[in-house]
């Protein structure tokens, strides 16, 4: 898996499009929260779970709660990428 | 304070391997179509026998767009609910938005906290399980923490309340076979007690995992192995030539209402609830018991203060299993001793499979449509009869007007239930 972090922001936009069916706040961007974008805590914890698999990585989901936005998550899920 | 309201249905629906909604359904059981056939070779795991009536070709989102006097938001709110929801919870918001829109509530309904919610079914999540193990065994974090919500009956309970802004009483209960008939009883309970004017009552699909197939299988009570290459012959209600049960899927949902409520909103009954009974044998197997059903059918009678001669028909339980036929033939005859010659049996089954869980909201729904169209459907595959002294519904459809029906369920577990139905 050599997924560079734009490619993992793609993804993850990917990913809240199809968990979210609330998508107000305009285009996925990677300073947008994901509140604003219909994602609720299950949401949240639903796309996480989805790039663990997606990425095939080994890590708890605890450790990409600290993002504070989309393009902060690509780049812990990056960063956790080259770690493996 | 308690009251002694007169309770009704006011509304149903179903998605069945024989019919996404009551019309088409009650259409099959007219023509004796049955839903049972063999299983598509795509699945997996190959069980010792895969005969069942599944339901077929249903599209969550093109189900909800059928419905044309629901709501743009109203269908808008469904889809959200429902879209990557598994397919139990799917066909229950399809099968309760037939029944609500059937009664009328959409745009004439009593305030939330009187409208009441039961959900019959248990165990219903179990393919959902089974499906999602393997990508747990891989890596536990995958799981989708949706999970955590789905797997629990008390989801349908959930997502139901919040489509229809429901605040009353709301619970699920399980009957094993008799799920369906608890469910109904549970809700007239609460609508002949005034705790709430309107209760909807869901039976869900059962969803069986593979695993859970051959259990059945194995524990001798579902049938099919004489059968593989002639499916259609497999489930044979009361046919000497039975051997178990078939495997089938539906959701239904009936709308329960008080007289009070129908006519305040201005609608009918489609038939009224006149008694019930709902007994155990004390006993932890699965062989069903004479005395057990024949006091659960005696029973429900005296309840609605009927005697056995008053009563026209019987959808039986009927599940195709040997033991079970002939226990509840002996039981039916032995609470309806000479009367038995006028009494007119079918099981619907013979059509639908057994839908376990929801079984006895289906066979309602089935009852009522045949009291309110005047018919009765065929016994599918009733060749040579288990007894001589029943009156058997035959191969093909009768017109019949009648008054008064019983619906029998009976669960392992020793749970008997039946239920009397009355024409409006």
């Amino acid at each position: 898996m050599d997924k560079n972090e734009n490619e993992i922001f793609d993804l993850i936009a990917a990913h809240v499009a199809d968990i979210s069916l609330d998508i107000a706040d305009g285009p996925i961007i990677r300073s947008s929260m994901l509140s604003p974008l219909g994602m609720d805590s299950i949401g949240r914890a639903e796309l996480i779970a989805r790039m663990l698999e997606e990425l095939s990585l080994t890590a708890s989901a605890r450790d990409f709660y600290k993002a504070n936005n989309l393009g902060e998550l690509a780049m812990l899920f990056a960063n956790k990428l080259k770690e493996q | 304070m308690l009251t002694t309201n007169k309770v009704g249905i006011t509304g149903m629906g179903t998605v069945s391997s024989i019919g996404n909604n009551v019309s088409t359904f009650c259409n099959s059981l007219r023509s004796g179509k049955s839903g049972i056939k063999k299983t598509p070779a795509t699945e997996e795991l190959k069980v010792s026998v895969d005969i069942a009536a599944k339901i077929e070709g249903f599209s969550f989102s093109d189900s909800i767009d059928r419905f044309q006097n629901v709501s743009e938001e109203k269908c808008q709110h469904a889809k959200r609910l429902g879209r990557r929801a598994p397919f139990v919870i799917q066909t229950s918001i399809v099968s309760a938005l037939e029944a609500w829109s059937n009664a009328r509530l959409h745009d004439n309904r009593p305030l939330p906290e009187r409208v009441g919610l039961i959900v019959a079914g248990q165990n219903s999540t179990q393919n959902y399980q089974y499906d999602l193990i393997s990508k747990f065994r891989k890596n536990p974090e995958y799981l989708s923490p949706r999970y955590a919500l789905e797997f629990l009956e008390t989801n349908q309970v959930g997502v139901l309340s919040e489509l229809f802004d429901i605040k009353g009483e709301g619970f699920a209960v399980g009957g094993a076979s008799a799920t369906g008939n608890v469910g109904i009883i549970k809700g007239y309970q609460l609508v002949r007690a005034g705790l709430v004017d309107v209760c909807l009552v869901t039976g869900v699909v059962a969803d069986l995992s593979p695993m859970d197939i051959q259990g059945f299988i194995n524990i001798g009570a579902m049938g099919g192995k004489q059968y593989l290459d002639q499916p259609e012959k497999a489930c044979r209600p009361f046919d000497t030539q039975h051997e178990g049960f078939i495997y089938g899927q539906a959701s239904a949902c009936v709308v329960l209402e008080s007289e009070i409520s129908a006519k305040k909103r201005g609608v009918s009954f489609l038939a009224e609830i006149n008694g019930y009974a709902l007994s155990l044998d004390s006993n932890s197997a699965a062989n069903p018991n004479v005395d057990g059903e024949a006091k659960a059918m005696l029973s429900a009678l005296n309840q609605a203060g009927l005697s056995v001669s008053d009563v026209d028909y019987i959808n039986t339980h009927g599940s195709s299993s040997p033991l079970g036929d002939k226990t509840e033939a002996e039981a039916i005859g032995k609470a309806f001793k000479d009367h038995t010659s006028d009494l007119w049996l079918n099981s619907t089954k013979g059509l639908t499979g057994h839908c376990l869980y929801s079984a006895g909201v289906v066979e309602t729904i089935a009852t009522v449509a045949q009291m309110q169209q005047g018919f009765l459907h065929p016994n599918k595959n009733l060749e040579t009869p288990v007894c001589d002294n029943l009156q058997f519904c035959g191969t093909e459809a009768i017109d019949y007007e009648f008054d008064v029906a019983m619906s029998n369920s009976f669960g392992f577990g020793g749970i008997n239930t039946s239920i009397v139905l009355k024409r409006r």
